[in-house]
């Protein structure tokens, strides 16, 4: 969904409450089209906050699943698509990092930084200082962070999407950066990406 | 130095991509700290389209399974009415139990209405979970069933319903079909209710099945009720093959096996071992197997092992497939109506056309309907060294030719269908 659906008007309003209307009705070509136009947004959301590829993959599916099966309950009246099925992913995520507590955190962060096959097999390479950065910061500078600088959200559209103000996001921005930094002294991260 | 004060600063770097002249050095010092974790996400965004993009098939054929199967459980199928004949069955049984239980007194009858009540549902779960589970949309399955109902041919198609053991399901036949039936030439318009079948073909969208094999089998056997997932496999797991499906990206398979005992079980079982079994002469329902664990190339799974053949579906070798009518279209086909439209079988035409695609064989001869980004569509394999089995790959074509010759029955053995598709022996020699 693209910034404007976030804070509808006009006739992409109307055009995102018609696709919301047909979702809640559970039509499947409905299911895919909200599929295709946001399995990017969701998978960059949760990538991030997960050991490696697969398991995003995974987690990103499952959100589209609950997001189906729990479609009937869906207030399209309030909250963009997109938003919904950002917070199904928060949810998801939280509980899945919770079940990785229980089996050992570290051992989780360890397997995060050791590149995976299927990301050399593509040739991608995440930066894996930047995801074990990005762990060690609370959830919701993790999930202004994703949405600011992954998804390329307006203050605005993050303000929107976590319920916050802007100066609340401005700030809680501010700080996840800083930590961040903190996190990455040491390396030569930031004077590699310097001009 | 604020924190707003350097929050708005901090906006107008990330807009403009550097720092605002007006900015303290102090200021400074504090922004070019912020901005290179920024930057490092910014960088890392193409890296996560690429995985985006390359996980997005995947996931989204996954996301198709689970809309597919969430529609097949709600809809209400006919098949819904013959499961209500098994509550209604239980039902009775739980009414007599309800009248007697009156004399003992109002709590007991509470308890027996509750237990009625969780056993129905409990089946009838049970088998809507198996059915959606075999037939998964684009997918080939073979199957025995009992025919229910059959209608009158229309547009060149005959749709019977049949009872299978995991549910009932819709199968479309070429009406122009004949089947052996002890020697004598049957229209497939002939079939009637209480025949058994044996039928193998893709499954459509809307879970029927658009039968490419056909076959008459024994008329009874076909058991309703609880089908259970085998979650663990037990040491010298043997059964008898009562359906098997390959996926329609032939990466898995699915059998249902009744044991000794005569319990019955879905197992997941490697796609090798299921197009083996698919592609051999006699049909694989009814064959005796053994499940073992194997390494696959996709790490462990259930081989199937096949012992012997055990009941009268597998005594009967399923025939060279036929025409199937067009399967029902897959969800990704309804959402993309590509070219060309999905019409009758092929058609007689002059020679064929070389058509650049991919897909997987469903069809356990090179020469059938496979499911690809274009709508299912009869085709050789053009590749000489393309293995034609079920669930592999090949580089296609379409055969426009078609010549159809029935198949003369054999004295020796029933073969049992209908008109061999010439086209199935020698693709290329057109």
């Amino acid at each position: 969904m693209s910034d404007s659906e976030v804070a509808p008007d006009g006739p992409s309003a109307a055009a995102a409450e018609a696709l919301a209307r047909r979702a809640v009705a559970r039509e499947a070509d409905a299911w895919a089209e909200i599929f295709d136009s946001h399995y990017r947004a969701v998978f960059s959301f949760v990538r991030y906050k997960l050991r490696g590829v697969d398991e995003a993959e995974d987690i990103a599916s499952q959100v589209f699943e609950i997001a189906y099966s729990r479609a009937d309950r869906f207030d399209y009246r309030g909250v963009p698509i997109e938003g919904w099925l950002i917070g199904i992913a928060r949810n998801l995520v939280r509980d899945h990092i919770k079940k990785i507590g229980r089996r050992g955190y570290e051992e989780e962060i360890d397997d995060t930084t050791a590149p995976s096959v299927p990301d050399n097999a593509i040739a991608i390479d995440l930066h894996n200082d930047l995801v074990a950065a990005m762990k060690d910061l609370t959830e919701d500078q993790q999930t202004v962070l994703s949405l600011r600088f992954l998804l390329d959200k307006s203050v605005a559209d993050t303000a929107a999407l976590m319920a916050r103000s802007e100066d609340a996001v401005k700030n809680l921005q501010r700080r996840a950066l800083a930590a961040m930094q903190r996190s990455l002294t040491g390396s030569d991260y930031t004077r590699e990406l310097s001009p | 130095m604020s924190g707003e004060r350097i929050d708005e600063l901090l906006e107008e770097a990330l807009a403009l991509g550097e720092i605002p002249a007006d900015a303290t050095a102090a200021e400074r010092a504090e922004l070019e700290g912020l901005l290179g974790p920024a930057r490092g996400l910014h960088a890392a965004t193409s890296a996560l389209d690429q995985q985006a993009h390359a996980t997005m098939p995947t996931a989204r054929a996954r996301f198709q399974r689970y809309v597919a199967s969430h529609q097949a459980a709600a809809r209400p199928a006919p098949r819904r009415a013959s499961i209500g004949g098994s509550r209604a069955g239980l039902s009775g049984l739980f009414g007599m139990l309800f009248a007697s239980s009156l004399v003992r007194g109002a709590a007991v009858v509470t308890v027996i209405g509750a237990i009625a009540l969780f056993l129905s549902q409990s089946l009838t779960t049970n088998v809507d979970t198996a059915s959606a589970q075999v037939l998964e949309p684009g997918s080939y399955v073979e199957l025995q069933g009992i025919v229910t109902a059959a209608g009158a041919p229309h547009d060149g198609v005959v749709t019977v319903r049949l009872q299978a053991e995991f549910g009932e399901v819709e199968v479309d036949l070429n009406a122009d079909g004949v089947v052996d039936d002890g020697g004598e030439a049957r229209p497939v318009s002939s079939l009637r209710k209480g025949d058994g079948l044996v039928v193998a073909g893709q499954v459509g969208a809307d879970r029927s099945v658009a039968a490419n094999r056909l076959a008459l089998a024994a008329a009874s056997g076909i058991k309703k009720g609880n089908v259970k997932s085998l979650k663990v496999l037990p040491d010298n797991f043997e059964g008898t093959v009562k359906t098997v499906a390959i996926s329609a990206d032939g990466a898995s398979g699915l059998a249902l096996i009744e044991d000794q005992a005569g319990q019955r079980f879905l197992v997941p079982v490697t796609a090798e071992t299921a197009a083996t079994l698919l592609n051999q002469n006699a049909s694989a329902v009814g064959s005796k197997v053994t499940l073992k664990t194997q390494d696959t190339k996709a790490g462990s799974g259930n081989a199937l092992e096949v012992k012997g053949e055990a009941n009268a579906a597998a005594s009967h070798p399923l025939p060279p497939e036929v025409p199937a009518p067009p399967a029902r279209p897959t969800p990704t086909q309804q959402r993309r109506p590509a070219t060309p439209t999905p019409g009758r079988p092929a058609t007689p035409a002059a020679t064929p056309t070389q058509v650049p695609g991919a897909g997987v064989t469903p069809a356990p001869r090179p020469t059938q309907v496979v499911p690809t980004p274009r709508p299912a569509t009869p085709t050789g394999i053009a590749r000489q060294n393309t293995p034609g089995s079920a669930g592999t790959p090949g580089v296609l074509r379409t055969v426009t030719t078609v010549s159809r010759t029935q198949v003369p029955p054999s004295p020796r053995t029933i073969t049992p269908v209908v008109k061999r598709h010439e086209a199935a022996r020698t693709p290329t020699a057109r």
